[in-house]
């Protein structure tokens, strides 16, 4: 049936065959593992600030660097994987909280609640992602949360999309003409007999949107639109280090490779989750 | 046919509808007075109360939106609260910039993405396939802000080939405004120092926007020509006894090329999205910039201006493709 999951060991196995997905693993486990641990890997505080030490080349005793305030690069990289991880999981869980319910309304009902709902959904989609961010990211003032706000906004009609899709096939089914049969209320079978099944194709896109909602807040907050200095954010950091880029490269330059690395560990892991549990879905890009 | 465009202009209609009241929506609900900014930090009272009178920002909100979209309807954008000149004005003249870097941007992406997927395609599972699938999940990954600054780092400070920034060398004057797009300008204008200097300038800025779409169009390319590759008259093709160079430069390449012209009108729309982060890098003169710089001094008209431009072309491109698409591929009708 659709969306639905296996994971027993067989496939679990298959899952771990493809060296790709192996590594999408551990970076994913890596950067989940360093927010949970921070203080104890990143031994200098993260925003105090020791003008003495400002701008040290990588070594010993600073492994990364240290920037202009004299702060360790590496602990603020640790401790942004904290802020990162958290904006990822919040933009994509909004989205989908919201894309999700809209999709299954939508797709349920059909007629003009579908012909509603789809419409702003296409509108919302003609914009460009990032110019509408920016502009809701202005207009509620630059902090990050505003910024995850704007980021939710553009990306919830994803969703919608996807779930609609799903719940005009899952509707077809016999189950869903039982579970209507016996009385059940629509919310009630939109909820518990449909969504639930739709999950599978919602956790692939989930997990490769976490890292591309993480790239795109941290392009708001390079554009001074989110995370504020001192806030040790990924973005943020590459935005006051550009200043230094010429003379002290390390400073932008290893914050940059951290973003890098999150959002290839989600790609990797969700483009194997999609092989995985439905070799069929492939979206276009 | 029609009745399909009729209706997509239709939608096309109340996009722009919806984008405009959402930017009014939205930049009035900036916090910050603009006028105080605008006015300058030496203004009295009555200055800056003329001042919102002489640029409408003391009528009340549902007026000033009439007001605006009576003027969008002919063309006046309103006035920009910090250079107080037309936006419609300003915007025309960083437009040009944005869609010279660009088209510049697009066709490095299509012409090495292109032969890159057809490559992996062709040698799948070699080397060539495996170091493609590195370069596309690179592409989809790297922050787009942070490998522009990378470029300027490598080929700017390390090894001193290409600008760091800006459209034309500080030395030149910009060619003859005849487009606006520099190097077709100096072209016409037979302006060969200017052209130089355009080409090396646009460079790395071209490469940082471009390598995403890049990306997508190999992977785009390599799926399209596995997928026909494995159809019947392919093998046919092959059973008549033709050489696999004429197979799949001849048979294949055509039709699984049309399901990547589409993506180029897509792609093209999201270059311009993706292109406020590399004007930012490269102080590159164009829309974003711009867009930025009046997000910064909360310059309400000119963000509005902004966002519409973009918006519009970003709808008109998609609708173009969809219509063409019907053209090319005479299997697809429209209800």
């Amino acid at each position: 049936m659709i969306g639905e999951i296996v994971m027993n060991k067989k496939s679990l196995a298959k899952f771990f065959k493809n060296p790709l997905n192996v590594i999408g693993v551990i970076i994913v486990m890596a950067i989940i593992l360093t927010a949970v641990v921070a203080p104890w890997i990143a031994r200098a505080d993260p925003v105090a600030i020791f003008m003495s030490n400002k701008l040290l080349p990588p070594g010993p005793g600073h492994i990364l660097g240290t920037d202009e305030m004299g702060r360790d690069i590496f602990s603020r990289i640790v401790y942004g994987a904290r802020i990162s991880l958290q904006v990822g999981i919040e933009v994509v869980a909004s989205a989908v909280l919201i894309g999700a319910t809209l999709g299954g309304v939508s797709g349920y009902f059909g007629g003009w609640i579908d012909e509603t709902i789809m419409r702003i959904t296409d509108m919302f989609l003609s914009f460009p992602s990032l110019i509408l961010a920016m502009a809701v990211a202005a207009a509620l003032g630059p902090t990050l949360t505003n910024a995850v706000m704007a980021v939710s906004l553009t990306w919830w009609p994803w969703y919608t999309r996807l779930v609609r899709g799903q719940v005009l096939a899952l509707r077809q089914f016999e189950y869903v003409e039982a579970a209507r049969a016996i009385g059940n209320r629509d919310i009630k079978i939109i909820f518990k007999h449909i969504l639930p099944n739709c999950i599978s194709p919602i956790i692939v896109q989930a997990t490769m949107d976490i890292g591309f909602a993480i790239q795109l807040t941290a392009g708001l907050s390079f554009i001074g639109l989110g995370a504020q200095p001192p806030t040790p954010e990924w973005g943020a950091m590459i935005s006051t280090g550009r200043q230094y880029l010429l003379s002290h490269w390390w400073y932008p330059t290893f914050p940059g490779m951290a973003i890098l690395l999150t959002v290839l560990g989600f790609n990797l892991v969700g483009d194997g989750l999609r092989d995985f549990l439905d070799p069929k879905m492939r979206r276009a890009d | 046919m029609g009745t399909y465009i009729a209706r997509r202009m239709a939608m096309l209609v109340l996009v722009l509808f919806g984008m405009s009241l959402l930017t009014f929506i939205i930049s009035h609900a900036i916090p910050g007075d603009p006028v105080r900014l605008a006015a300058g930090p030496h203004a009295g009272p009555e200055q800056i109360e003329s001042l919102r009178k002489q640029l409408g920002f003391d009528k009340p909100l549902p007026v000033q939106y009439m007001k605006y979209m009576s003027g969008l309807l002919r063309g006046d954008m309103g006035i920009s609260v910090e250079t107080r000149r037309p936006v419609r004005e300003e915007l025309m003249k960083y437009l040009p910039a944005t869609v010279e870097l660009s088209i510049f941007a697009l066709a490095i992406s299509v012409l090495l993405g292109l032969p890159l997927g057809v490559l992996s395609a062709v040698r799948r599972n070699s080397p060539i396939d495996h170091s493609g699938r590195m370069v596309c999940l690179l592409g989809a990954s790297t922050p787009i802000f942070w490998l522009g600054l990378l470029l300027q780092l490598l080929f700017y400070k390390n090894l001193g080939l290409l600008p760091i920034g800006g459209r034309i060398g500080m030395e030149l004057n910009p060619p003859t405004q005849i487009t606006g797009l520099y190097i077709l300008d100096s072209i016409l204008s037979l302006d060969w120092l200017a052209l130089k200097s355009s080409i090396l300038h646009i460079i790395l800025p071209a490469v940082t926007l471009g390598y995403g779409s890049m990306a997508v169009f190999t992977r785009m390319t390599r799926s399209s020509i596995l997928e026909i590759l494995n159809e019947d008259y392919i093998r046919t093709a092959r059973a008549k006894g033709l050489s696999e160079r004429i197979v799949i430069y001849k048979h294949a390449l055509r039709n699984a090329i049309l399901p990547v012209l589409t993506l180029i009108g897509l792609q093209f729309a999201s270059l311009l999205g993706g292109a406020v982060l590399t004007e930012t890098v490269f102080s590159w003169p164009g829309l974003g910039n711009y867009g930025v710089h009046a997000i910064m001094t909360l310059n309400f008209p000119a963000i509005m201006g902004v966002t519409l431009v973009i918006t519009t072309i970003f709808v008109a491109v998609n609708l173009v493709i969809d219509i063409s698409y019907a053209f090319v591929d005479p299997r697809i009708v429209y209800k």
